[in-house]
């Protein structure tokens, strides 16, 4: 009954998308306000109709309805309440569904109000995006449908369907698969939501820039407009982004977070390109230049996002002959071909309209700068483009698929990364228009002699390779800088108001968030830098086998190995310590966990345990480590298994990688300061009425 | 003056030119091997240190030291065999390559249609930085007439405004 609710709310939305599609079309060629209107409200009711869709999954699996094949397949009668409803995305099916909603979530907040401003844009804004929309809906009805059911035709097969097959009686399984273990950890729960949030929001710039080229506006309105809603979703991306890396570290036992997987660069991909349009699209704004570089950029992120979620949805990465077998191929690239395309012949069309207001005046200019800048990041992006399908590319000319792991994306990568660093120390000292190597020399002279003195320095006590050196040195530089700006708008200020600095600093952002906001996010992406530089080359790793007492020793820190403990629900052989694990956990896991003390000199002991959670089903297992952070350096502990009495320990120091996670943080703060709506407008409006008394 | 600001693009041009240059050659350098261990000592270190190089065709992405199945548990013991055995990390990998094929490393060695990986991005950053240098003189070129006189963009804030404006004097 639910499903059928389900599945009807489903293909209403899907009708809505395409109605919407077709008016705002209609409306915009034959300029009938009433069609747009019409248009934009069938774009907001998708929204309502895929939240019942996803009701309908979620409740499903919560009664436990094993005639539907998605929650057969995600969820069982042991699946705690929580993970039955984050199964929702738990599927390739469900997630589908998922990324739908969010997508309209995203249509939703645009199209609510009625535009007061842009009018011109609107019908294409709503073409472009509901466009997509419904691009999905309809293949989520069509090739990956949540809401098959399982059917037992006459000889006793099963097989599922959205609607009956003649002859064949609905089959409702005793209890369902459950929950892949892998996707039961916080971080897979929360990781993929804000990946999928991220991504799905580049429709909403693709869709103003496309929509300015067709309407032909040439102002800058649609810059303004989409900003935010851009901001966001390069927030949520990025977010993801990290989450993901977190979770890698957290679970997957390699000691690492970024292992240059596909999956993992193609949610890289765009968030290059985007992140260089946010850069480059200021440049639009303010001197109306570059116009066929941003419309380039946001049209690369756009489609590289359908090429991304092509990739992690359906897995053709492993191996190009996994693209034949999977029935979502064919239309997703198509799609992808055809966004791509559609936005270059329309550039072609629209030519007259890109080009620039301004020349470059001199190329030691912000601008010339943020060019470089767009530059670098986009050989960055085709450099990952090549490392990640190239192993598809030599597998379909040679048939041998080749590897290309961690040390040729950081030999390839590492350079144009050091680039990157510099210019963001020297771009924002750059000024608009020109700039005189004078006035920038008298502006970087001390960062520099002051990174040169950290790279001396690093060099003289042995830091190796000489890269090592360089990395921190540049870092230094775009630091100093970085906090350097801070500081001098901070004494601008004290001196001409007076203010102390602790509020002329917070006056400062307040009054212009989106530039010192911009400068967190740097300061943000530096910290990191600190820490990706620290941890890929000073990693110390080791592994010994330990009988129970036999102590080991990494860098400061001893560890004793104390006793391993087996459960295994499967063979019975669960101990009374076993329940302990057990508490959150499903029993279809067997865990291998190694009790050990971690000592250092002037320190208390610390007890981990690391452990194994093997899947019973044979699908995998994750590797949490046993972990103690301090300030410097993570000391993380993995436990592999006991033979024979020995317990085998591989135990890793990751120097810096607090600084990952604290630029993290930075970073995303940042973004929320230089996203956050500004107040101007209503300070604007309560200065007014004074104003108007004045002059009376 | 328009020589000079020509000649600082050019010098930032070189910076991340010999970036790439230093990167690459000590990357190259770091890349000599180590001696054999002897035959007694040989450690699960030592198998992990040649094993971080490699994948085993089970582990999709997961390196050989990191994966546990079965079947990559044997490739190490193997390693560990052919270690106390005296062979050399560039034997071991040799070894592994003729019977598994090139996939079998972390990096594809620079031959063949490997060789592409490492030549593609590097023609990509040449091409780029001929457009890139092309595109520049392009924009500063497109009429040479009197510049258009547009003030700096204002920021909307009377403070920064200020601001830049000491700083212009500073």
């Amino acid at each position: 009954m639910i499903v059928d609710l389900g599945l009807i709310a489903l293909v209403i939305a899907a009708l809505a998308a395409i109605y919407s599609f077709v008016m705002a079309i209609l409306g915009g060629t034959q300029k009938r306000p009433a069609y747009i209107e019409s248009a934009r409200r069938a774009a907001v009711a998708v929204l309502p109709l895929l939240t019942l869709a996803c009701l309908a999954i979620i409740v499903s699996n919560l009664t436990d309805n094993y005639s539907l094949e998605y929650t057969y397949r995600v969820s069982n009668s042991t699946t705690p309440t929580f993970l039955r409803i984050t199964a929702l995305w738990g599927g390739q099916n469900g997630s589908i569904l998922f990324w739908n909603w969010l997508m309209s979530i995203y249509i939703f907040c645009v199209f609510v109000r009625p535009w007061k401003s842009n009018r011109d844009l609107l019908p294409w804004v709503i073409a472009v995006s509901i466009g997509t929309q419904a691009f999905f809906i309809l293949l989520t009805i069509f090739f990956a449908n949540p809401f098959a059911r399982l059917f037992a035709d006459a000889a006793g097969n099963i097989s599922p369907s959205v609607f009956m097959p003649a002859g064949a009686t609905l089959f409702r399984a005793a209890d369902g698969q459950g929950l892949n273990p892998l996707l039961r950890h916080p971080g897979m729960i929360i990781h993929p939501p804000m990946l999928y949030l991220g991504f799905v929001g580049l429709v909403i710039p693709f869709a103003y820039a496309i929509a300015a080229l067709i309407a032909k506006n040439k102002t800058n309105s649609w810059i303004i407009a989409m900003r935010r809603p851009t901001l966001v979703a390069w927030l949520f991306l990025s977010l993801g982004l990290l989450l993901g890396a977190r979770w890698a570290y957290d679970v997957l036992g390699w000691g690492g977070y970024w292992g240059w997987d596909p999956v993992e660069n193609s949610a890289l991909l765009p968030w290059l390109t985007a992140t260089a349009f946010l850069h480059s699209v200021i440049i639009q704004e303010k001197r109306g230049m570059f116009k066929i570089l941003n419309m380039v950029l946001i049209t690369l992120s756009f489609s590289w996002m359908i090429l991304g979620t092509f990739v992690t949805r359906t897995g053709v990465i492993s191996s190009v002959h996994s693209f034949a077998r999977s029935s979502l191929g064919v239309p997703f690239l198509s799609f992808w071909a055809f966004s791509l395309v559609g936005a270059i012949t329309l550039m072609a069309i629209r030519s007259d309209l890109l080009k620039s207001d301004n020349k470059l005046e001199s190329f030691l200019s912000r601008e010339a700068m943020f060019l470089l800048n767009s530059f670098v990041f986009l050989t960055i992006w085709f450099t990952v483009n090549v490392g990640t399908y190239y192993s598809m590319f030599s597998e379909l000319l040679t048939g041998e698929k080749l590897t290309i792991g961690p040390p040729v994306y950081n030999q390839l990568v590492g350079p144009q990364v050091a680039a990157l660093i510099l210019l963001m120390g020297i771009a924002p000292l750059v000024a608009w228009h020109k700039s005189s190597p004078e006035a920038l020399g008298k502006m970087i002279w001390k960062p520099a002699v002051l990174a040169v003195a950290v790279m001396v320095l690093l060099f003289v006590i042995g830091a190796n390779p000489i890269f090592v050196a360089i990395g921190f040195g540049l870092v230094t530089f775009s630091l100093a800088i970085t906090l350097t700006e801070y500081w001098r708008g901070m004494r601008a200020r004290h001196k001409l108001s007076g203010e102390n600095y602790f509020k002329a600093f917070t006056h400062l952002i307040a009054r212009n968030r989106r530039r010192y906001g911009g400068y967190m996010i740097h300061l943000g992406v530096l910290v990191m830098g600190i820490g990706v530089i620290g941890s890929l080359n000073f990693q110390v790793q080791t592994q010994r086998s330990l009988a129970p007492g036999g102590q080991m020793q990494v860098g400061p820190y001893t560890i004793t190995y104390e006793r391993a403990l087996t459960c295994d629900p499967s063979t019975g052989q669960m101990s009374a310590d076993c329940a302990a694990w057990y508490i959150e956990r499903g029993r279809d896991i067997a865990i291998v966990a190694g009790y050990m003390t971690i000592e250092k000199a002037g320190q208390a002991p610390v007890r981990v345990a690391p452990y194994r959670e093997i899947f019973l089903n044979g699908t995998g297992e994750l590797t949490p480590p046993g972990v103690l952070s301090t300030v410097g350096e993570d000391l993380y502990l993995l436990f592999l298994g006991e033979q024979s009495g020995f317990g085998t320990i591989k135990a890793y120091i990751n120097p810096l990688i607090q600084f990952l996670w604290v630029g993290g943080i930075i970073l995303v703060i940042g973004t929320l300061v230089a996203m956050w709506p500004t107040p101007t407008a209503r300070r604007q409006t309560a200065a007014l009425p004074e104003r108007a008394v004045a002059v009376k | 003056m328009m020589k000079r600001t020509f000649k600082i693009a050019l010098f930032v041009f070189w910076v991340v030119a010999v970036l790439l240059l230093i990167a690459l050659t000590s990357v190259a350098l770091a890349q000599t091997g180590t001696p054999p261990p002897t035959k007694q000592d040989v450690t699960a270190d030592d198998v992990n240190r040649i094993a971080k190089q490699m994948y085993c065709p089970v582990c999709e992405n997961e390196p050989l030291d990191a994966c546990r199945t079965a079947a990559c548990q044997q490739w190490r013991a193997q390693i560990g065999q052919m270690l106390s055995e005296g062979q050399s990390e560039q034997q071991i990998k040799d070894y592994f390559v003729a019977r598994y094929g090139a996939r079998v490393l972390a990096q594809p060695p620079a031959q063949g249609i490997s060789l592409l990986l490492y030549v593609l991005p590097i023609v990509g950053l040449i091409v780029g930085v001929i457009f890139l240098v092309w595109l520049l003189r392009r924009l500063r070129a497109r009429g040479t007439a009197a510049p258009v006189a547009t003030p700096a963009p204002p920021s909307g804030d009377e403070y920064i405004d200020r601001v830049e404006q000491d700083l212009k004097n500073f």
